[in-house]
C-alpha cells in the first residue's frame, strides 16, 4: 500500500468526510500526515474549512498558496507544495479531490508525476446517489474519472449512507455493489465505511474492511 | 418511491422535471451551478430544452417567451444574477405569465461572496423590478420540503398566472439530504391565453406588458391586485412551534430556522419556553401566525443571515403587541446556535436592547 492516497468520487459521495477522518486517524496514531484539498470545482463543504481542527490535531493542510481565507476563496489555484507531496515517500499523504470527472481533472496536471510512482487511487461509491446506484452507472462513472484524471482508479470505497439515517441495510447494499464493481474491474474493495453506531452490526453481518467514521466533521450538528 | 441522497441543486432540478418542467434557460453562478448542470444532462433525456443563455438578462427573456407559449419553464441563479433578471421578472408579472425562478442566495451587495446568505429578502418580497407586482416566494428549510414545494410550484404558478420564486440560501443548494419524490398528479391549468398559433380559427393571443392608455394600465394593475389578494388568502404557509405559551418567540426561515430548532431543543431541556415561527412563504407573509403568540411573551427575536430585512415584517406581524429584537450575521457568516441562545437569554433576563 502506497503512502499516497487519492480519493475521488461523486459530489456528495462522502470523499471529504472520509479524507478528514482518515487524516485524523493517522494523526491519532502518531503518523505524520498531510491532507491536500484539491477541490477547485466547488467552494462548499471542502476539507480546507477544517483548517483549525487540522492544526489542533497536528495534520498539515495544503489548500492554496495565496494566503487567502481558506473557506471562501473561489480561485482555481493549486499549491506548488503539491509537487513536493508527490515526491514524498514517507509521510501519509491524502489527496482530497473535487467531485465528478470535472473535479478529477485537476489530477491530470500531475498525472505524469503520479503515474511514475506507486499510488492508491480510490473511488468512493454511494449506492444511494442516483448517478452511482448500480453496476452500469458506477462503471461509467469510474471510466469518466479515469479519463479526466489520466490515472487509474485501483481501489473501491463503499460509502453508501443516508447521513444520520444510515442503516446496516444501506451498508450491505453498497457492499454488494462494490463487490460487483470489484469483480468487473478486478480492483479490490479497500473499505466499507460505516458510522460508529453500526460497528457491531456490521461485524455481525461479516462486512469486511470496515472504516469507521468517528465523527462527521463536515456536517454541522444542527444540520 | 425509496429515499435517495441528493444534493440540493440536483434535487431541485429533478423535482422540476417531475413537475412537468421541460424548458430551462439560465447562466451558471456559484452556488447554484449544479442546477443548470443537472438540467443540461436531464432535460434532453425528457425531450426538453436546456439552453445556457449569453447572460441572465437573456435567460429571463427566454423564460418570458417560453412562458408566453404556455410551456412549463424555469430559470435559476444566485443573488447578483437574480438582480440582473429583475426587469424580465417585472415584464412576466405584467403579462400575467407563469414560471418558476430559483434563487440560491449568496452574500451581497454587489458581487459579494459565494457563501450562504438571506440578504435578498427585500428584493424578493418588495419587488426589485418596477411596478405594482408581487411574487409568490417560498423559502424551504430542508431538501424534502424543497422538492415538495418545487413539485407544486409549477401548478401554483399556472393557476394564478404569476411567477413563483423559490429562495434557498447557499446551504440549501449545496447540502446533501435524503429525499423522496412524492407521486403526485400534475394539475395543468387552462392555457387558452397562450400564443400557440391561431390556425386561422381564433383571434391572435397577445403577450404584452405595455399599456399606454392609463385607464387600461390601471385596469391591468387592478386585475393583478385581485390575484394577489386571492394569493394572500390561499397561499400563506408557515410552521409554528410552541408559540402559545412561549416566553420568547424566534422568527427565522430557511437554514437559519434549522439552527434555531437546535437551540429550541436545548432550551426545552432547560425548561425554557421558547417558540418558533418559521415562514415558509415570505410573500404572502404569515402575519396571522403572530396572533397566536402568548400575549405575555417577553419578546420576539428575528434572526436572519442578513443585517435585518425580515425584521420589518416581524414588526408588522407583532403590531406593537410585543417588543421585537434582531440578531443576524451576514456576508456568508452563519449564526451559531450558542449566539442565538445568548440573544434569547438576554430577552429572558430583560437585558435585550
Amino acid at each position: 500500500m502506497s503512502n499516497l492516497t487519492i480519493v475521488t468520487g461523486h459530489y456528495g459521495s462522502g470523499k471529504t468526510e472520509i479524507c478528514v477522518n482518515m487524516a485524523m486517524k493517522f494523526a491519532e496514531s502518531g503518523e505524520k500526515c498531510t491532507i491536500a484539498d484539491l477541490d477547485i470545482v466547488n467552494p462548499y463543504f471542502r476539507s480546507r474549512e477544517k483548517d483549525k481542527e487540522f492544526e489542533k490535531a497536528g495534520v498539515h493542510l495544503v489548500a492554496n498558496n495565496l494566503n487567502m481565507p481558506n473557506m471562501t476563496a473561489e480561485v482555481p489555484a493549486l499549491s506548488a507544495e503539491l509537487y513536493g507531496l508527490i515526491d514524498n515517500h514517507t509521510d501519509k499523504i491524502i489527496f482530497d479531490v473535487g467531485g465528478d470527472g470535472n473535479g478529477a481533472r485537476v489530477l491530470s496536471r500531475f498525472a505524469h508525476l503520479i503515474a511514475g510512482r506507486d499510488y492508491n487511487m480510490y473511488i468512493v461509491l454511494n449506492a444511494n446517489r442516483p448517478f452511482t446506484k448500480d453496476l452500469q452507472s458506477a462503471l461509467s462513472y469510474i471510466a469518466q474519472i479515469n479519463a479526466h484524471s489520466r490515472l487509474q482508479i485501483n481501489g473501491i470505497i463503499n460509502n453508501t449512507h443516508m447521513l444520520r439515517e444510515t442503516s446496516i441495510e444501506d451498508v450491505r447494499r453498497g457492499s454488494i455493489l462494490a463487490d460487483e464493481v470489484s469483480a468487473e474491474m478486478n480492483i479490490p474493495v479497500v473499505y466499507n465505511v460505516i458510522p460508529e453506531y453500526l460497528t457491531e452490526e456490521a461485524a455481525n453481518e461479516g462486512i469486511k474492511n470496515l472504516f469507521i467514521l468517528n465523527q462527521l466533521y463536515m456536517r454541522p450538528d444542527w444540520l | 418511491m425509496a429515499k435517495i441522497l441528493m444534493k440540493g441543486n440536483e434535487a431541485i432540478g429533478e423535482a422540476a422535471i417531475k413537475a412537468g418542467c421541460r424548458y430551462f434557460f439560465g447562466y451558471p453562478i456559484t452556488p447554484q451551478t449544479e442546477l443548470p448542470e443537472y438540467m443540461s444532462r436531464r432535460l434532453p433525456e425528457e425531450g426538453g430544452v436546456f439552453l445556457q443563455a449569453e447572460s441572465e438578462i437573456a435567460a429571463i427573456n427566454m423564460v418570458y417567451g417560453a412562458a408566453g407559449c404556455g410551456v412549463r419553464v424555469m430559470t435559476s441563479s444566485s443573488s447578483p444574477g437574480i438582480a440582473l433578471k429583475q426587469e424580465g421578472i417585472s415584464y412576466i408579472c405584467g403579462a400575467h405569465l407563469p414560471c418558476v425562478i430559483v434563487n440560491i442566495v449568496r452574500g451581497g451587495p454587489g458581487l459579494g461572496g459565494i457563501q450562504p446568505a438571506q440578504s435578498d429578502y427585500y428584493q424578493v418580497t418588495r419587488g426589485g423590478g418596477n411596478g405594482d407586482y408581487r411574487l409568490i416566494v417560498y423559502a424551504p428549510a430542508n431538501l424534502q420540503e424543497t422538492v415538495d414545494i418545487m413539485q407544486e410550484a409549477f401548478d401554483t404558478a399556472e393557476y394564478y398566472r404569476v411567477p413563483v420564486m423559490i429562495v434557498g440560501d447557499g446551504m440549501i443548494g449545496q447540502m446533501m439530504e435524503p429525499i423522496e419524490f412524492k407521486e403526485r398528479e400534475i394539475k395543468y391549468a387552462d392555457k387558452s391565453w397562450a400564443t400557440t398559433g391561431t390556425k386561422g380559427e381564433r383571434k391572435p393571443n397577445i403577450i404584452n406588458s405595455l399599456y399606454l392608455d392609463p385607464q387600461e394600465l390601471e385596469d391591468n394593475n387592478v386585475l393583478l391586485d385581485k390575484k394577489y389578494k386571492e394569493i394572500e388568502k390561499n397561499e400563506v404557509r408557515y410552521e409554528a412551534v410552541n408559540i402559545e405559551d412561549a416566553d420568547v418567540v424566534v422568527v427565522a426561515y430557511g437554514t437559519t430556522s434549522r439552527i434555531v430548532k437546535s437551540v429550541l431543543e436545548e432550551c426545552d431541556k432547560e425548561g425554557l419556553k421558547v417558540g418558533l415561527i418559521r415562514p415558509i412563504t415570505l410573500w404572502p407573509y404569515p402575519y396571522e401566525a403572530f396572533d397566536k403568540i402568548n400575549p405575555d411573551c417577553k419578546g420576539i427575536l428575528c434572526t436572519e443571515m442578513s443585517l435585518g430585512q425580515m425584521i420589518d415584517d416581524v414588526k408588522i406581524g407583532a403590531n406593537g403587541r410585543w417588543q421585537t429584537y434582531f440578531y443576524g450575521r451576514s456576508g456568508g457568516m452563519v449564526p451559531q446556535p450558542e449566539d442565538i441562545k445568548e440573544e434569547i437569554m438576554k430577552i429572558l433576563r430583560g437585558e435585550a436592547k
